[in-house]
């Protein structure tokens, strides 16, 4: 038998110090900004009926954020979507998230939405039979703050709700600390054989800044 | 009534002599004899069937005032207008599946046979044995012996119920305890006739014992065949109705073999005599043979592989129809293997898996490959030894040892070892931030460390979503730099490893990082044990 010189295992790989995180191996960010479509209606029926390509729901989106009533800084409410290279689909807050941009503190974050308690999802077996289903504007959680402001966080994607991160309940603070990584809110699983449709109504990191950059210039 | 009636009953009716002596009831190998021993055969049958009756019914006789001595001169008076009709069986044309040739040549037949459809004329036609062992050396398969598998159209089942309804009507003396093997006994004496003519031809043993490792199938059909069951409609008349109705269930054809069976269970002799008073039409065309394939039992080769590369799945990667990477471990040597062994296909399985960025050092990791109806089987330790030779040689990404041929009865083996043995990892870790040596000696006094995996992101999307305990037996870590170092560890099976070290998001408890209380994750991962004693090892 060939013998082989089984090279050290530092030897088999790049050891450069920006090893990229988990996050950032596994996922790729987009964004979810509410189309605030209810609040549209109210005011211009007709262009909402005619938002109906990808494009002109961008555009829309755009002029929702804009024309928000609270306004800018403080309504940019939005999800991010952490998408595994398995379509798994992570949510957490915005890093442009009031919570974020404020420095607030967590003082609870409650699955209890109402209609629905998040903490009663069970999935069973490799279907995940039984999972409460989300669509985009379902609300996942209730997250309290020191300054007693209350944010409810939308889904963003459609699909099965697998878990929440029941470790915020006792450290609500894990969410500012590691709102990307450890702090994540739930995870859903969209439907697989949808091909990227989960992620094609929702925001690229680069198209998310430059809506964000083109609001807070304006 | 004697035997000789029944004998000249069938052959009016168009039966084969080969046939009628199953009738009779003639279970020896005289009914594989020669086709000009037959006559006499019949005729043996005939008078050892008078001797059966005269036995059972010798109070009938004493009462009536039949002597027996008067029956057996009119026999002979009768023995001079009863001829069987010649059945050709040497020049008779088989055919796999040319149906023009078989329409070209059907002019020649003379006749054939109501009941077995002219399968004993198939037997001695040196074409259809031609044809067979043709099959048969298709891949050249080392054996030395071999069994003959057959499969009959359903027609054929039924044709001989017919005829036994009809004999039982006419000859309600006659024992009918040759009714229930007739099929059975019919496919012997043609297995018995074509056996020692392919032995001729190939070398080969022929054997009839039933498990045996190589069997030549053949399968037939007969043109009519649907026709032919048609009756049955009128006989059992939804059953195969409703069939009709779910042409998508029932493709392969409502009258399976099953079905006509159970049909024929259910209904009486009377019945069926009303359906079909008459005797089964003379067959339009021969039997044909329409599949030749053999089969043999699967070759298991056993051994454990070490794979080099982090860019090698353990077996072909396919993502939604699309491959990634290159090649696996499966293909690198299961091909090479295949190209001596000559198999139609193989299964690869293996004691767990590694990730396509895991190298697989040490012993190796067990594996066995089922080789599925294999051409080469008879390999010795030296040729094996070659075999796991060149397969080294080919690749310097994965290495195989201790190849050898193994039981099928001894593969459960790596299985059973899959989820209880212990497996030893090398994990290359980072500390991004830095970190202080003096922390990783608190590893090593961890032992039988128990911590709770929720189903890992990664492949949460096609598992189940469970919280699994798992045992980390042994820790130790030794620093590369200020910022690496490697972590040695002992764990459970099915632990994964890579999720201990950063944690997945915190969905494994503990893990690496609230173990040292620093933001740790893994680079790089090497498996550097299976512990699995099997298969045995070999000094090689």
């Amino acid at each position: 038998m060939m013998q082989f010189v089984e090279p050290s295992i530092e030897e088999t790989v790049d050891l450069n110090c920006d090893y990229p995180r988990v996050s950032e191996r596994y996922f790729t960010e987009y964004f979810y900004v509410p189309s605030e479509k209810h609040k549209l209606e109210d005011r211009t029926k007709s262009e909402v009926s005619s938002a109906e390509s990808n494009e002109s729901v961008k555009k829309l989106s755009l002029d929702s954020v804009a024309c928000d009533d609270k306004g800018s800084k403080d309504s940019f409410e939005h999800t991010c979507v952490l998408v595994h290279s398995n379509k798994l689909c992570l949510l957490s807050i915005s890093h442009y998230h009031p919570i974020i941009t404020g420095k607030k503190e967590v003082t609870k974050i409650s699955f209890d939405v109402g209609k629905f308690n998040r903490l009663e999802n069970q999935v069973s077996g490799k279907s995940k039979r039984g999972a409460q289903m989300f669509g985009p504007r379902s609300a996942v959680c209730i997250i309290t703050c020191s300054d007693d402001s209350k944010y409810t966080v939308l889904s963003g994607v459609t699909g099965k709700l697998i878990e929440v991160n029941e470790r915020l309940i006792a450290d609500p603070q894990l969410l500012t600390r590691s709102p990307k990584e450890d702090g994540y809110l739930a995870i859903v699983l969209p439907p697989l054989h949808n091909g990227d449709k989960a992620v094609s109504s929702l925001l690229s990191r680069e198209q998310y800044e430059n809506l964000i950059n083109s609001v807070v210039s304006s | 009534m004697s035997g000789r009636d029944v004998a000249k009953y069938l052959a009016d009716i168009g039966c084969c002599k080969r046939c009628i002596l199953i009738y009779l009831g003639e279970r020896s190998d005289v009914l594989y004899g020669s086709l000009q021993s037959l006559d006499g055969a019949i005729e043996q049958a005939v008078l050892s069937l008078d001797n059966q009756q005269l036995t059972s019914t010798i109070e009938d006789k004493i009462n009536s005032n039949t002597s027996s001595e008067c029956d057996s001169q009119n026999k002979s008076a009768e023995e001079e207008n009863f001829v069987v009709p010649e059945y050709e069986e040497e020049n008779c044309i088989g055919s796999t599946n040319g149906h023009a040739e078989h329409v070209s040549k059907k002019q020649k037949l003379s006749a054939v046979c109501i009941t077995c459809i002219g399968l004993f004329q198939l037997c001695n036609a040196s074409t259809v044995i031609k044809q067979i062992s043709d099959a048969m050396a298709i891949g050249n398969p080392d054996t030395d012996s071999f069994a003959l598998g057959f499969a009959l159209p359903v027609s054929l089942t039924l044709r001989v119920h017919r005829v036994w309804v009809l004999v039982m009507q006419a000859f309600p003396w006659m024992p009918d305890k040759g009714r229930k093997d007739h099929i059975g006994t019919l496919k012997d004496a043609w297995k018995n006739l074509v056996g020692p003519q392919l032995e001729k031809l190939l070398d080969k043993t022929f054997v009839q014992a039933q498990n045996v490792d190589f069997i030549m199938n053949v399968c037939t059909s007969y043109v009519n065949d649907t026709d032919d069951c048609k009756i049955l409609d009128t006989l059992c008349g939804n059953l195969f109705h409703d069939r009709r109705k779910q042409p998508k269930k029932f493709a392969a054809g409502v009258y399976s073999k099953q079905a006509v069976d159970a049909a024929i269970k259910k209904l009486s002799d009377r019945e069926f005599l009303r359906a079909c008073p008459a005797p089964p039409p003379m067959p339009a065309e021969l039997i044909a043979i329409t599949e030749l394939k053999w089969q043999r039992d699967a070759l298991f080769m056993a051994g454990r592989y070490n794979k080099y590369s982090r860019e090698l799945p353990q077996t072909p990667w396919i993502v939604e129809g699309e491959r990634k990477m290159g090649s696996s471990v499966q293909e690198l040597f299961c091909e090479i293997l295949n190209k001596t062994i000559r198999a139609e296909d193989y299964r690869f399985s293996s004691s767990g898996r590694e990730d396509v960025d895991v190298r697989c050092l040490g012993n190796g990791r067990p594996f066995v490959v089922e080789f599925i109806n294999p051409c080469c089987t008879k390999l010795s330790q030296e040729e094996v030894k070659e075999l796991q030779k060149s397969v080294n040689v080919s690749s310097n990404l994965i290495q195989l040892r201790d190849l050898q041929i193994v039981d099928k009865k001894d593969v459960w083996n790596l299985k059973e070892g899959e989820e209880e043995k212990t497996k030893a990892y090398c994990a290359l870790c980072v500390v991004r931030t830095g970190y202080d040596p003096a922390l990783l000696s608190q590893l090593s006094e961890m032992k039988e460390l128990i911590i709770q995996q929720q189903t890992p992101l990664r492949v949460l999307h096609r598992r189940a979503l469970m919280t699994r305990p798992k045992v980390i037996h042994e820790m130790s870590a030794s620093p590369v730099n200020n910022f690496l170092f490697k972590l040695h560890l002992t764990t459970q099976a099915g632990t994964y490893i890579k999720e201990f070290v950063h944690g997945d998001l915190g969905r494994t408890q503990p893990n690496m990082g609230n173990i040292l209380g620093l933001d740790v994750d893994i680079i790089a991962l090497d498996v550097e044990n299976v512990s699995l004693d099997w298969p045995p090892r070999y000094g090689d």
